[in-house]
């Protein structure tokens, strides 16, 4: 049978999906087309590439693809709609799409698939969803509005409601599928069972953290070169996976803090590990941290010349130590501190003496439009004293006091990391 | 060719989409509400009376149905294109009154006679189309009769317009009209302006049914015996398949999924779609439907999707979510934020053997689970003034959720057992 034949060649095609694909073929070739699907699970889990093959299959219904991210306003929906299935109207409204819809001169069944829907809920205020559901029942055509999306159908409900869809949930991968589907794509097919073994490597390390396909790909063809590497050199056997693992274990567990974060300077996103700031300008975005994040009361004791605070210093901290983890500044997020604040942390850790200049305030604008400390404050900024915030993170406060030989550590209120 | 069960099949599915089958008619308890409705009307068509009037009924309760029925029935007393002309305006498609008059006048195909002329008002626009329907004797004038579905939409209209200009020349009798207007919401009327109520009727005709559940099985069956033979099948193919819907409705199985949803949702419409996905597994194979396609069916377009997405979540964003939930539970519903997570995660896996990840890839979980629209960011906390990993959260998962999803988890670590045994 014709259809049988269509199941088995797209099951082929695509792995791991026949249920999906079975009901898909069903409902697709049928002479009714229901009004309203939606298609939901995780991401690359194959929901448009199923939905586009089986529609594309059945050559007796028109397709019409929209990715829902390039639809600004829902003009653009339509438009693009319309010119798929080859119409040239314009049309901004959604009592013209139906008209224009009902004029096309093709008269077979239309399938208008709307991927990552959930970006389209706010559009007309809120009823694009529902004026589109009911377009098949207001022209009379034989039309079928496919929704592709990884959230439930229940987060799309609004207002007084709308038709409710056939849901087709597509499932993630489990581990043996993962396997079975990477194993397709071998770059060397004569070295099928040591991919095997590098493949289950792999994913004993990395599917903890990640479960997309597409990542897993990705790094599946990264690491490859790296591991066939002793074994083109002759230093270790292909039997002996043992080796082989000790060999790629350092390479995969350095890359595992890069999944998802391609490219070769994934860490350290933030600015100021890549350029280099002035001497000055590095212990005033200490001072902003240690501003922040250290409650204000206990400035004194941190601050005061060495030698007379530190055995105030030692004491009062072991009995903050006890403070609730609900207080721990460095979970909550930094707070606002007034600039004298600033510079008296400033002048105090600064070993040597400096004279208050412009320069130094100059810096602090710099640092505010590099987005280090931010400003914080109404449109009243000339009034009262200006406040900031720090917003460097913990790393790369403590990689510039290091640069700066300052001991971070013994200045902060709360050590929790 | 085609075998039997292929036919069968599409016959079924032609039926679960198009409500054109015998058993989706009217049901009884309408069918006065219809007879009202058809004397409303006809009175309109054939003394030239004004009447307006409002069915408010839940969604998918059969309103479309009964005003198509009665406008069927109409044409079949009264002369259609002489007599009467009907006009059909949806809400969602005409959402603003210049859209609703265009349309208004494309209905009436006055659309040339329109063209050249510019109107002052919206009023004047209307009357003119009214105008141009009195025949030049003026003596008898067409009447028209204007159905508006999602009736509650043309209320947000600006200044409601088109309802005010609709129901004065309803009320003061300057042509011959009916209004009938079809609509979800129960409290359509509060949401009339003071000067639009007051030239309303405010005849309002309720459609509701008790839920029965009988009736329900009822629908069930008729819904997929095929009764009579169609071209193509035998009536002893006929005879077996009917035999074997009455012994699939008789299961106690299939009746006992059937009963627990009819007790969620009794919608017909759910119905249809349920058995829709079930005739599908029909096949060469398969010929006859079973109750485990009933009961898989059902289950699959009412299971709780929250806890399918849950069971698909990579371990660490499993584990990431559980040390939110347990903050949750010991700060007592306060939101809490990914430092916060991030330590509590870092506390709680220090005494087990298993990878832990540092802040950039847990930063990327709790994104994903962001995208996921599972943890929500706090409303009234902008973006761009806190730091990304200081934004508080609410978690919209529930712990009941997290152990259903635990439980169906494929090969989960026992660390992670253990760690949903103390957060949840």
């Amino acid at each position: 049978m014709e259809i049988n034949s269509r199941k088995e060649n797209l099951k082929a095609e695509i792995p791991h999906r026949e249920q999906q694909i079975e009901i898909l073929v069903d409902i697709i070739q049928s002479n009714a087309l229901p009004p309203f699907l939606y298609v939901y699970g995780h991401t690359s889990t194959g929901k448009s590439l199923v939905v586009q093959r089986v529609i594309e299959s059945v050559e007796r219904v028109q397709y019409a693809a929209i990715h829902c991210i390039e639809c600004l306003s829902p003009r653009f929906l339509y438009e693009s709609v319309l010119e798929q299935l080859g119409s040239q109207e314009r049309c901004d409204n959604a009592n013209d799409f139906a008209r224009y819809l009902k004029q096309l001169s093709d008269t077979r069944p239309i399938c208008i698939v709307l991927d990552k829907a959930e970006r389209m809920r706010d559009l007309s205020d809120g009823m694009i969803i529902p004026t589109l559901t009911k377009i098949p029942e207001f022209t009379g055509l034989n039309i079928c509005i496919v929704l592709i999306s990884e959230i439930p159908f229940e987060k799309f409900r609004c207002g007084t409601g709308s038709l409710d869809p056939i849901q087709i949930f597509f499932p993630q991968y489990s581990k043996e599928e993962i396997l079975d589907l990477l194993m397709k794509e071998c770059p060397q097919p004569e070295h099928s069972s040591l991919y095997q073994t590098y493949l289950s490597m792999i994913l004993g390390v990395f599917l903890v953290a990640c479960r997309d396909f597409c990542e897993l790909r990705y790094i599946a063809a990264q690491h490859w070169e790296a591991f066939m590497e002793p074994i083109h050199s002759g230093e270790i056997d292909k039997t002996q996976s043992v080796k082989l693992w000790r060999h790629l274990e350092p390479k995969l567990r350095s890359s595992l803090n890069q999944v998802y974060v391609r490219g070769p300077d994934a860490c350290g996103t933030q600015i100021g590990l890549k350029m280099e700031l002035p001497f000055f300008s590095k212990f005033l975005i200490i001072a902003a941290y240690l501003a922040s994040y250290n409650p204000a009361r206990y400035d004194r004791r941190l601050f005061v010349k060495a030698k007379e605070g530190r055995k105030n210093k030692d004491k009062g901290l072991k009995s903050l130590k006890k403070q609730k983890l609900h207080n721990a500044a460095r979970l909550m997020g930094p707070k606002v501190f007034p600039i004298d604040r600033l510079m008296a942390i400033f002048y105090s850790i600064v070993e040597e003496r400096v004279t208050p200049s412009l320069n130094i305030f100059v810096q602090i604008s710099t640092l505010v439009s590099l987005k280090l400390i931010t400003h914080t404050g109404s449109a009243a900024m000339f009034q009262g004293v200006p406040k900031y915030r720090c917003n460097a993170g913990y790393d790369l406060v403590r990689s510039l006091a290091r640069t700066v030989n300052f001991e971070l550590g013994r200045y902060l209120y709360d050590t929790t990391v | 060719m085609a075998s039997c069960t292929d036919i069968c099949r599409n016959i079924l599915l032609e039926r679960m989409v198009f409500n054109n089958h015998s058993s989706i008619s009217v049901p009884d308890e309408f069918l006065e509400h219809k007879n009202y409705v058809f004397n409303l009307l006809k009175s309109t068509v054939q003394n030239g009376e004004n009447n307006s009037a409002l069915l408010i009924g839940p969604r998918g309760s059969g309103k479309t149905l009964l005003i198509n029925s009665v406008l069927a029935e109409l044409e079949a007393v009264c002369d259609f294109e002489k007599d009467y002309v009907v006009i059909k305006l949806h809400g969602f498609f005409q959402t603003d009154d210049r859209i609703a008059i265009q349309e208004i006048t494309r209905q009436l195909f006055l659309e040339e006679e329109a063209a050249g002329r510019a109107f002052g008002s919206f009023s004047e626009n209307l009357n003119f189309l009214l105008n141009s329907l009195k025949m030049a004797d003026r003596k008898k004038a067409k009447s028209i009769i204007f159905i508006m579905d999602e009736f509650d939409q043309f209320c947000q209209h600006k200044n409601q317009t088109l309802l005010y200009n609709l129901f004065d020349v309803c009320q003061s009798a300057q042509a011959p009209m009916a209004v009938i207007g079809l609509t979800c919401r129960m409290d359509a009327i509060s949401l009339f302006e003071k000067r639009v109520r007051s030239r309303f009727s405010h005849r309002q005709i309720y459609l509701f049914v008790k839920p029965d559940f009988t009736r329900y099985t009822e629908t069930f069956v008729n819904l997929l015996q095929l009764v009579r033979a169609p071209p193509g099948l035998k009536p002893i193919y006929v005879r077996s398949w009917d035999k074997s819907i009455k012994d699939l409705a008789q299961d106690p199985l299939v009746e006992g999924t059937l009963k627990k949803l009819f007790n969620l949702n009794p919608k017909l419409r759910l119905l249809q779609n349920i058995l829709l996905v079930a005739v599908c597994r029909l096949g060469k194979n398969h010929p006859f439907l079973s109750s485990k396609d009933i009961v898989s069916a059902i289950e699959s377009q009412t299971t709780d999707c929250k806890t399918l997405q849950l069971q698909g979540l990579s371990v660490l964003e499993l584990q990431l979510l559980l040390c939110m939930k347990y903050l949750d539970k010991i700060y007592f519903g306060e939101p809490c934020n990914y430092e916060m997570a991030f330590y509590e995660y870092t506390k709680q896996m220090k005494s087990s053997s298993m990878q832990k990840f540092d802040r950039q890839i847990a930063m990327k979980a709790m994104e994903h689970l962001e995208t996921l629209e599972l943890i929500r960011p706090v409303e009234g906390v902008s973006c761009s003034k806190v730091q990304k990993e200081f934004v508080v959260y609410h978690i919209l998962i529930t712990s009941e959720q997290l152990t259903a999803a635990l439980s169906k988890y494929p090969n989960l670590p026992t660390e992670v057992k253990q760690l949903a045994d103390t957060c949840l």
